[in-house]
């Protein structure tokens, strides 16, 4: 366990010297004007538009960085060799694959942190009133976007870079478009697509569970064990997904 | 120590490629003590073998046998080993001295002994200058330094080095060869990889062959050398103003000696003819 976090520390470190970390403050920058412009288009309700706007561009933002840091976690250390160094001291590949992805996911709760705080600042500056459901909306945008990068480091370590990034803005389109899929006339009456899409259920993250903004945007109140059952549901699939990333890892041929 | 036993890897890049066998049933032994020289022409094999040696890549064939004095399990083992793989591009945004404290907390090495181990690996390999600066400053040959320090810090009893020379000035060389042959001297067994044939004559007692994937000589050095030598020497004189090199069979030499005295020629040089490592090696490739 402590390999982890030293792994994650020192990853940490890395990363937050980066240039990764100069663009989220152009893009926090990016995202003031665009609200502003958006919000100005808007007759009558700004602060909404606002807020429409500000999540949505924040969690676009967090599902581009998770699945271009997922799929490049491993190829460029091998190709930068410190992976070599590194697994050769007295640490297990999975330590050092969960350490990687610990670090590497800091730079999404900061973007989640700093972009969602904004977003919430113009929609409280554009006259809207502060609701506690927004705070669960960053967690789960945060939480999807923990999904995302670990199937992008899976689809890395089975294919190429290039491959991972298709496969994972595959997935993100299959998660969230799955309950509407299901619910049209052909699937429900064809036993094929019916057997499929209880399949992909059962595989695929339920990613449209986690897109609150609707709830936000027509002042919906939802229950809190929901939200719960949401995040549980999410932490074990994440969990479960690392022990698989992790077993693929252990017996990988770092060739 | 390390013993390999019938070792052999396939590769295939794409499943519609033919599969070529970048190692072909490898077996030797590396003694406690000894410092080998790992030759090879570029894409002989040199770097897969590490791979399987370090447990990064695994063999289709054959076995990797480590001796009890290394440890137990593999996380022991590799706890006794130092690796340093060829022009590694460390960390960019950490300074030296953080990845050097990043190394030593994962070999679990308390803070006290890091900060020692840092101070005098830096000074001893030049880089204490440049220790708090970020490594993306490094050039190579300081990020091979590092990666070198890096690969001491731990006290191992056992040192893999891919190519530790290539891309290194003459300086370094010199100074990690020196650094190699003090290690060696106290006890540290070395395993590394050249494809440079005079690095190795100089500083290695033993040495590993391989081309294309096969095994050609596994000894030490001196023997290879007696094998290979002829029964040749050089004479170099000057008779009637005239400079004369001549090659003399050993049991010639007494007689054509004499000749020379009583020819009252100036005799330059006597020499027996040895060939060196790198002609060998020709040699044997052919």
């Amino acid at each position: 366990m402590n390999h982890i976090f030293i792994v994650a520390k020192y990853t940490f470190i890395d990363v937050y010297r980066s240039k990764v970390m100069n663009s989220l403050f152009f893009l926090a920058a990016g995202l003031v004007a665009l609200t502003y412009v958006a919000s100005e288009f808007a007759y009558g309700a700004p602060a909404k538009i606002a807020l429409d706007f500000g999540f949505g561009i924040t969690s676009i933002i967090n599902i581009m960085l998770a699945i271009f840091i997922g799929a490049n976690i491993l190829s460029k250390e091998i190709e930068q060799k410190t992976l070599y160094m590194i697994i050769s001291r007295k640490i297990s590949r999975s330590s050092f694959l969960i350490g990687k992805i610990l670090g590497l996911s800091s730079v999404l709760l900061i973007n989640s942190i700093t972009m969602g705080m904004l977003s919430i600042f113009i929609y409280v500056f554009l006259g809207g009133v502060f609701q506690g459901l927004m705070i669960w909306a960053i967690v789960f945008s945060l939480t999807e976007a923990l999904i995302i990068l670990l199937f992008s480091v899976l689809f890395s370590l089975v294919t190429n870079s290039t491959m991972a990034i298709i496969y994972s803005v595959g997935l993100f389109i299959v998660g969230h478009a799955l309950n509407e899929t299901s619910k049209i006339f052909i699937v429900k009456t064809n036993m094929f697509f019916k057997y499929v899409i209880e399949l992909s259920f059962f595989l695929v993250p339920s990613l449209y569970k986690l897109n609150l903004k609707d709830f936000l945007l027509y002042k919906q109140s939802i229950d809190l064990n929901y939200l719960l059952g949401i995040q549980f549901y999410s932490i074990s699939y994440m969990c479960a997904l690392t022990i698989f990333i992790s077993l693929i890892f252990k017996n990988k041929n770092l060739d | 120590m390390i013993t390999f036993n019938h070792v052999s890897k396939k590769f295939k890049y794409h499943f519609w490629d033919k599969e070529y066998l970048a190692l072909d049933d490898i077996s030797f032994h590396i003694k406690e003590g000894d410092l080998v020289g790992f030759l090879g022409a570029n894409g002989a094999g040199k770097t897969t073998l590490i791979k399987i040696l370090m447990d990064f890549s695994r063999q289709d064939s054959g076995v990797v046998n480590f001796s009890k004095s290394l440890g137990h399990d593999l996380l022991t083992i590799k706890a006794a080993i130092g690796y340093l793989p060829e022009r590694a591009y460390l960390y960019p945004h950490l300074t030296g001295r953080e990845f050097l404290q990043f190394m030593g907390e994962i070999s679990e090495i308390n803070k006290t002994e890091v900060a020692k181990s840092i101070d005098y690996w830096a000074d001893k390999m030049q880089l204490s200058y440049a220790i708090d600066r970020r490594i993306k400053s490094y050039s190579k040959g300081m990020q091979q330094r590092l990666g070198f320090v890096s690969a001491l810090m731990h006290s191992p009893k056992f040192l893999v080095l891919d190519e530790p020379l290539s891309g290194l000035d003459p300086v370094g060389r010199r100074d990690f060869k020196k650094i190699l042959k003090q290690l060696n001297n106290d006890g540290v067994t070395i395993f590394f990889s050249s494809h440079i044939v005079s690095d190795v004559e100089e500083i290695c007692n033993k040495v590993v062959f391989i081309e294309k994937g096969k095994l050609i000589y596994e000894g030490s050095i001196d023997h290879l050398l007696v094998e290979h030598s002829n029964d040749l020497y050089l004479f170099k004189y000057i008779l009637d103003g005239k400079l004369i090199i001549n090659h003399v069979r050993e049991n010639d030499k007494n007689q054509e000696l004499e000749r020379l005295i009583s020819l009252k020629a100036n005799i330059l040089e006597v020499e027996k003819e040895k060939p060196n490592l790198e002609e060998i090696i020709y040699k044997i490739k052919k």
